[in-house]
């Protein structure tokens, strides 16, 4: 799928392995994304956000979500959502209808970039797997799993195709399919203007189907996009939502208070720990709570675990991005080089898309480009260490396999995340129904949809936490969320 | 000396995802052979009140909508201290209490379930013999007002 790329020894290589080791790749990833996909089909729909998304999309004509009045347009998947919901099918079918909606992304995501990396060495299909894992393991997906809400899993794989199409030797539709693929993922989320940010970074490293057309038309586009929005939306809320600074979390009002008059700094504070949550874990949502938790003397497996791979990783990828930009300066742009530079600029719409309030989920569309550098990073390390005396060869060859298990560990953290949301939608349901009924009294509709998503909220089927023996507790989850 | 080393670094990469790649199937195939281990859920309770001491809200649930019986209807009960071991007819909210499970208690409320100042149903005064704040927070916040009138006296037994 790539065209060329620099090898050990600087040559070239070239497809020839007949896709046995992309084969073994995703032979090793499959169980993994399986089971978050098999988790996510059996998830109920939680009362809290789906049941009001829910009526929104029944009360409103389909078209009325283009009018971009609100603080939170998302006109392409509240247009899916509302076709789904009011299709003349079983309640069963539109709720499945609604997971696959979720579930088909990430699936998508996980095929699209195993095919963009495209394994042809044992090296590389184990880079390509470690790589995967840092994609499934990272926050930035792990809190966009939650169903219904796929706006940024939709977004992340329309991200990687629309690099995957900038970095192939060019076609006449290229700039037609990039722009489509750009409108898409701004229709289901503002994060989709990361997508501009690849496109300037493709366009600036001279990638094969990059042009300064293309750079620009959507460069105009994403500036008519920000425009429309204030245009129709002048006054936003200086905090939308609460934010996180430090050790602890600030509500929306003490935020107004405190910071309202100049909250600039504030809003810096939040765009760097988007950043930061996807270099290094922490924080999250603003708030520093595993470096909080391993002060307090509370920190669990899990928390080290998430610090040091994301620390490790982040480390491995600024000496190879070192590497890379040195020989780009040199030889010209390689695939490599261009990553490096996809992934910082993409990191920076993150950060300034998320200027307002910090979340995980708003680095999302910078995960697929932290794994595809990790992908890069792993391949070449694992072949510099091959040229280390006897000793040093050991030595880091073991921290490179420590730093892939430590990612893996994450890997199947997220499938246990994934299953701990499911259990908490299912006690939501139990616990908040009658509330819910008296609380929305006075909207029909709501109580509707309420009654009708009662029998899939409240199914003993639902997936469970696994109770992990005491020893390994709190390795791949917090302990607290395992069955008493 | 490079090839090998290469071909040795690749397969010890690989090791890991295949590890987890095992455990996942291990574990996702052990949920299907065998879901009521303790690693993947409970043992199946045939009764609200095993329900209720197993903290299966869930379960508890369904067999509240199964049974379509009323959630203040008494269930038997024993508990080493608070029946002195022996059986004894409770509500299920107050059963809820003595496990201290805020979420059952919530299901419990929200499917009807009221608190009566006489033995057995006084699920706010079990709460404060237990110097139980939390739980007697969640009644509170959960249901319907808590009845002004006093507790009852509790057996010396007891």
């Amino acid at each position: 799928m790539r065209a060329t790329t620099r090898h050990l020894n600087g040559g070239r290589e070239r497809g020839g392995d007949r896709g046995w080791w992309l084969i073994v790749a995703v032979v090793v990833v499959a169980p993994v994304l399986g089971a978050i996909a098999a988790i996510l089909w059996r998830t109920p729909l939680p009362v809290s956000e789906a049941v009001a998304l829910l009526e929104d999309v029944t009360r409103k004509p389909r078209l009325a979500f283009l009018v971009p009045d609100t603080a939170y347009y998302r006109p392409f998947f509240h247009i899916v959502l509302s076709t789904i919901w009011n299709a003349d099918v079983s309640i069963e079918a539109r709720v499945a209808a609604i997971r696959v909606l979720q579930i088909a992304p990430v699936v998508a995501l996980a095929g699209l970039f195993l095919l963009h990396v495209r394994p042809r060495t044992l090296v590389d299909a184990a880079a390509a797997a470690g790589a995967t894992a840092v994609l499934l393991g990272s926050p930035g997906l792990r809190d966009n799993l939650e169903i219904p809400l796929s706006y940024t899993t939709v977004g992340m794989p329309l991200a990687l195709a629309a690099w995957h199409l900038l970095v192939s030797p060019p076609r006449r539709w290229h700039t037609a399919a990039v722009v489509a693929l750009t409108v898409a993922a701004v229709g289901f989320k503002e994060q989709g203007l990361a997508i501009v940010a690849l496109v300037v970074a493709a366009w600036v490293t001279r990638a094969p189907s990059a042009t300064r057309t293309q750079a620009v038309i959507l460069v105009v586009l994403a500036l008519a996009y920000v425009a429309l929005r204030f245009a129709w939306h002048p006054r936003m809320a200086t905090f939308e939502q609460a934010i996180g600074l430090g050790f602890r979390e600030v509500s929306t009002s003490e935020a107004t208070a405190r910071f309202g008059t100049f909250p600039y700094l504030v809003y810096a504070y939040s765009g760097l720990a988007t950043i930061g949550n996807v270099l290094f874990s922490e924080p999250s949502a603003g708030v520093f709570s595993i470096v909080r938790a391993i002060g307090d003397g509370t920190a669990e497996w899990w928390q080290y675990i998430h610090l040091a791979a994301s620390i490790g990783l982040t480390t491995l990828l600024a000496w190879w991005a070192t590497g890379e930009l040195v020989h780009a300066r040199r030889s010209g742009w390689t695939d490599e080089a261009r990553t490096v530079v996809a992934l910082v600029l993409v990191l920076a719409a993150c950060g300034a898309l998320s200027f307002n309030y910090s979340r995980d989920r708003l680095g999302g569309m910078a995960v697929p480009f932290y794994a595809l550098a990790a992908f890069h990073a792993l391949r070449a390390a694992a072949r510099r260490v091959t040229e280390l005396p006897r000793w040093r060869f050991e030595a880091a060859a073991a921290g490179l396999v420590l730093l892939a298990s430590l990612w893996h560990i994450r890997a199947v953290g997220t499938v246990e995340a994934v299953r701990v949301t499911a259990a908490r939608n299912q006690m939501e349901w139990l616990t908040s129904l009658a509330q819910r009924t008296r609380d929305f009294a006075d909207r029909p509709v709501y109580l509707s949809i309420l009654d009708s998503l009662r029998a899939q909220g409240t199914a003993e089927s639902a997936p469970l936490p696994t109770n992990y023996p005491r020893p390994i507790m709190g390795v791949f989850s917090p302990a607290n969320v395992q069955a008493p | 000396m490079t090839a090998a080393r290469v071909r040795s670094v690749g397969g010890w990469l690989l090791v890991p995802g295949v590890l987890a790649a095992g455990l996942v199937l291990a574990l996702e195939g052990g949920r299907v052979a065998r879901p009521r281990s303790p690693w993947f859920g409970r043992p199946k309770a045939f009764t609200l009140g095993d329900a209720i001491a197993q903290h299966d809200v869930a379960r508890a649930y369904a067999l509240l909508r199964e049974t379509r019986r009323h959630p203040d209807e008494l269930i038997v009960v024993s508990h080493p201290t608070l029946t002195a071991g022996v059986g004894r007819f409770v509500s299920p909210l107050w059963w809820a209490v003595a496990m201290r499970d805020e979420h059952a208690i919530l299901m419990l409320l929200g499917a009807g379930a009221t608190i009566q100042h006489v033995d057995g149903r006084d699920a706010d005064c079990l709460a404060e013999r237990l110097h139980d704040p939390v739980m007697l927070a969640v009644l509170r916040r959960g249901g319907p007002a808590l009845p002004d009138d006093p507790c009852p006296t509790v057996p010396a037994a007891r």
